[in-house]
């Protein structure tokens, strides 16, 4: 089904939430991301992909403390659904399976 | 960072992010722009955090986080409306070439709109900030052959106050003398400095952050300053304190206004109360029916009918001089001119700030409609242009039971987002080219300027007309296709609008060229009043202003002592120089007093003047300082003055008197000079008088240099002045300069014109380039087929360029005899004026021709040049 299918990027995100535990909120994952994939991201790539996944039920959130830093203003704090962590564990052992199908064919050669 | 003034991201950044994000996650998204941007300007510095931040806020603008507007969501939930936008996106996509040159164009076209609308708006919007706007009025003087005085007579305004009970309050204005500046720990400073009478803050709007505006100005030596002024001069609270200006004089700062804003025409630094001018001076207001030297404003009552009153007031002068008038040949008439109509109609300066012109904000907004048009026309011509390819398309959805309407709509979808994107590219390239228009325009806007609902409607309301205007006729064209025909498509080919896109094309060039005769003409007129004859020499000239001075035999002792100085040819003292001139409209009357006074300019000199100068006598002799009578009695006059006053010829005029009330200028004409211009060429050449007392009225010290290190001669002669003057400070510049600074409007109107008619010509060329473009596309096998036969690629590439180049020049024919007209106008303000050049028609039509010639051949040259055998299977 279209709406528990994950892209690339938003599984880049949704992995993301799920590292930083508490501290997941817009600032810190585009800062974690980048360091990672070692590319700029503007902030509307990133609360794009949270919004969508949050609409599809990966992700839940709720405000967190408001800083000065923020003038003020909430953040919002994610978090990973039971059913987003069946589908990363899913495609994790998809990608598994075939990785290690390949490498016993490279293996065979 | 500076810890104590956190940075901010720019206000209308932030208010477009919160127009345009979904208030849902508006919280939650602002705080991390916030954050983000601390962090950068902490990383990076504030220039950079500031461009991320625009960047981001533009990245903000996508679907899933964009604010849901009702009307937008019932419009992007009916499937039809989705369907048209997919279909107009993929087209964009599809047509890439043509997107790109239409983005442009559009843009371009929007950008100059909407700096041409921040312009307008803003010269419309002078003065509209004082609350009584409607009910004052400025009081000028009406001389008897049209002519406008902006300053009045003395008891004009007292009358006004006293005699007529309509009139609320009036106040009288003075602009401080030059030497009134503020000394401050031993430095003076210049500021703009007038004296205004107690009504002035009840009158106008200026609000008080210090001080009471009823009272603030009653008392003699009393001050109000603005706010930039109280925090230069002051710390804190300013109220109270003293200011010393011009030497020694102490002045009680009674009231501290908000700074001027940029649209107010009524401009100062700093108010000296008019009880100050009054006790320094003999004037009064009672007295003085021919010292025209104060301006004035007055308010009506609420209610009271200005015109009735402006019918009452005329006759004035009549009434109380009336026998002087006549003994002088004079007339004057009192008038009123609407506060709203000062800045931007009536032609009167004020005395107070800038001077705004109705032809400039006429011009401005007409060039950027031409742009608008122009670039509306790009897309028209384009897109008729390719209607015949689409015509299965709609054969396709007429079959189908698609309406006319419908399709008209689907086809102006696509208009409306391309102008969209357009707008969107607007704004990164306003946000760039902002700080080269306000040099431009001697403005000083920012994007924030934008935000005012006014502007942000108006800019609305522009960018759908463009859409509308550029989008409907080629919906139309290809919406009336009828299905059999559309779906045959071979038919229609080109046939479609044809004759509009060549009429289009020949207005396209026929405003360009419009843009490049006017620039040339004005270019032509410029170059023509710089380079001359003046009639004196204005080289190697260095002036130094004395205008601090005290009146004295010091005066001449320092002449003495520049003569001194080996670097130093000559150095003459006088009031007036060119550029600046002597007093003006002074009554000159040949032996007694006449019918007719003759309006002259009088200066006094003394015997270095003619020869620092290097002016001409053309009879008689120059002041001797050991003619003592020739001296005290002697004229020197120009021929214009000869002629003014009725003699026959410069030996003639020789030993003739000349009377004035005045006295200056008075006695027996001994010598006469060959016209010079004495102001820059927009202006005719004065009758000049002059008298030998620069003792008693010079203020300028011209001095005539041999061609030295000029550092080395300003150093020797500051060294002079320091030797007397060292209290006062050296001010100086040099006189060609001085000269040249006179035609800097006309420079300014070179320079933008010089600007616009290129983007007219880029706006242009990019929608020939467009539909070459797409011409020599088509035809593909035309030329496949001719090279087969044996045609040259430079035949082919003449084929594509002759329909063209008759286009071209039948828009440059047109352009000559509305540009004749309209140029001949123009140079008719001026005094010494060029005639309009033939030879400029040939360059204009050069200009535009060898530009579509190049990019015709550079598109056509990839088709002429393909083999046939690729050309042939084309398709």
């Amino acid at each position: 089904m279209k709406k528990t299918k994950l892209g690339e990027f938003e599984e880049f995100v949704l992995l993301t939430v799920v590292l930083l535990k508490e501290d997941a909120y817009g600032v810190e994952i585009k800062k974690e991301l980048e360091a990672r994939l070692r590319q700029t991201l503007s902030v509307g790539s990133i609360q794009s992909a949270l919004k969508r996944m949050e609409e599809k039920g990966f992700l839940e959130s709720q405000f967190g403390e408001a800083t000065k830093k923020r003038g003020g203003k909430r953040k919002r704090i994610y978090s990973a659904t039971p059913q987003a962590h069946q589908v990363l564990n899913e495609m994790r052992e998809i990608r598994e399976s075939m990785w290690s199908s390949i490498s016993i064919a490279g293996a065979n050669q | 960072m500076n810890t104590t003034e956190p940075h901010n991201p720019p206000k209308w950044m932030i208010k477009l992010m919160r127009l345009i994000v979904n208030s849902d996650y508006l919280e939650e998204i602002e705080g991390d722009m916030e954050e983000i941007f601390i962090d950068n300007v902490e990383a990076h510095g504030l220039r950079r955090a500031r461009t991320v931040y625009f960047r981001d806020v533009l990245k903000l603008i996508r679907p899933s986080l964009l604010r849901k507007l009702k009307i937008f969501q019932k419009l992007i939930l009916t499937t039809m409306f989705k369907n048209n936008l997919k279909i107009a996106f993929r087209n964009i996509l599809k047509h890439k070439t043509n997107s790109v040159i239409n983005l442009i164009g559009l843009s371009i076209g929007l950008t100059i709109g909407a700096i041409a609308l921040l312009y307008v708006t803003e010269e419309f919007s002078f003065d509209d900030f004082h609350k009584n706007k409607d009910r004052i009025y400025k009081i000028v003087t009406k001389a008897d052959d049209g002519g406008i005085i902006e300053t009045n007579a003395w008891p004009v305004a007292y009358k006004f106050k006293t005699e007529y009970p309509e009139v609320e309050s009036v106040i009288y204005t003075r602009k401080a003398h030059p030497s009134f500046k503020v000394k401050d720990q031993g430095n003076k400073y210049g500021h703009d400095i007038h004296f205004a009478s107690e009504d002035f803050f009840t009158m106008f709007s200026f609000p008080f952050l210090e001080g009471d505006p009823e009272t603030a100005l009653t008392a003699p030596n009393t001050i109000v300053i603005t706010e930039a002024m109280k925090n230069r001069y002051f710390d804190g609270e300013a109220l109270g304190k003293t200011l010393t200006i011009r030497d020694s004089i102490k002045f009680q700062v009674s009231g501290v206004v908000k700074n001027v804003p940029s649209n107010s025409q009524i401009k100062f630094d700093m108010l000296i109360s008019f009880a100050t001018f009054i006790d320094m001076s003999d004037f009064q207001y009672t007295e003085g029916w021919g010292n025209f030297n104060v301006r004035n404003y007055l308010m009506l009552k609420e209610g009271s009918d200005a015109i009735a009153l402006g019918e009452k007031v005329p006759g004035m002068y009549r009434d109380n001089i009336g026998d002087w008038m006549e003994e002088m040949g004079v007339n004057f008439q009192v008038a009123l001119v609407p506060m709203k109509e000062v800045y931007l109609q009536s032609g009167i300066y004020n005395g107070f700030g800038p001077e705004g012109s109705l032809q400039n904000v006429k011009t401005i907004a007409l060039v950027a409609l031409f742009a608008l048009l122009l670039a509306a026309i790009n897309y028209i011509n384009l897109n008729t242009a390719r209607a015949a390819n689409r015509s299965k398309e709609v054969g396709v959805r007429k079959v189908n039971g698609s309406s006319k309407w419908m399709l008209i709509i689907q086809f102006l979808t696509e208009s409306f987002l391309l102008t969209l994107l357009a707008s969107l590219l607007t704004i990164v390239i306003l946000n760039y080219s902002l700080p080269f228009f306000n040099q431009l325009m001697d403005k000083e806007f920012t994007l924030s300027s934008y935000v005012d609902w006014r502007l942000i409607g108006s800019l609305v309301a522009l960018i759908m007309t463009i859409s509308l205007l550029s989008g409907y006729y080629p919906a139309w064209m290809m919406a009336r296709m009828k299905p059999v025909q559309a779906l045959k498509s071979r038919l229609n080919k080109s046939a479609g609008g044809l004759k509009l896109r060549k009429s289009l094309i020949i207005f396209q060039f026929f405003i360009s060229s419009i843009m490049v005769l006017a620039t040339l003409i004005v270019l032509n007129q410029i170059d023509f009043m710089k380079n001359q004859h003046l009639g004196f020499e204005k080289e190697q000239v260095l002036i130094l202003d004395g205008v601090n001075l005290p009146n004295d035999v010091k005066r001449k002792t320092f002449r003495n002592l520049l003569n001194q100085i080996p670097a130093v040819k000559l150095a003459s003292h006088s009031n007036a120089l060119p550029a600046h001139p002597g007093w003006q409209g002074q009554w000159a009357y040949p032996g007694q007093v006449t019918d007719k006074p003759v309006d002259t300019e009088y200066l006094a000199i003394d015997e270095n003047y003619v020869e620092v100068l290097g002016l001409e006598l053309l009879a008689g002799r120059n002041f001797d300082p050991e003619m003592k009578s020739e001296l005290a009695d002697g004229l020197l006059i120009n021929e214009t003055c000869v002629y003014a006053m009725g003699w026959e010829s410069p030996e003639d005029a020789i030993g003739k008197k000349i009377v004035s009330p005045s006295q200056s200028p008075q006695g027996t004409v001994i010598g006469v000079l060959k016209d010079y211009h004495g102001l820059g060429l927009q202006n005719d050449i004065w009758p000049k008088a002059m008298d030998y007392t620069s003792d008693r009225y010079g203020r300028y010290y011209a001095i005539k240099f041999d061609a030295v290190n000029t550092g080395k001669l300003l150093s020797s002669v500051e060294k002079v002045w320091n030797e007397l003057y060292s209290n006062y400070s050296f001010e100086y510049f040099f006189l060609d300069e001085a000269f040249e600074r006179q035609y800097k409007q006309e420079d300014q109107l070179a320079s933008v014109l010089t600007v616009f008619a290129m983007i007219i010509l880029i706006i242009s060329g990019i929608g020939l380039f467009g539909l070459i473009a797409f011409i020599a596309t088509s035809k593909t096998k035309e030329v496949g087929i001719r090279k087969a036969l044996g045609a040259t690629v430079f035949q082919i590439i003449y084929l594509f360029a002759r329909e063209f180049v008759t286009l071209i020049f039948i828009g440059n024919v047109l352009a000559i005899p509305l540009i004749l007209y309209l140029g001949t106008g123009w140079l008719e303000s001026f005094a010494y004026r060029t005639e309009i050049d033939p030879f400029i028609f040939l360059y204009c039509i050069g200009i535009t021709m060898v530009l579509s010639l190049l990019l015709i051949s550079l598109k056509t040259m990839k088709t002429a040049k393909m083999n046939p055998v690729h050309s042939l299977r084309y398709e």
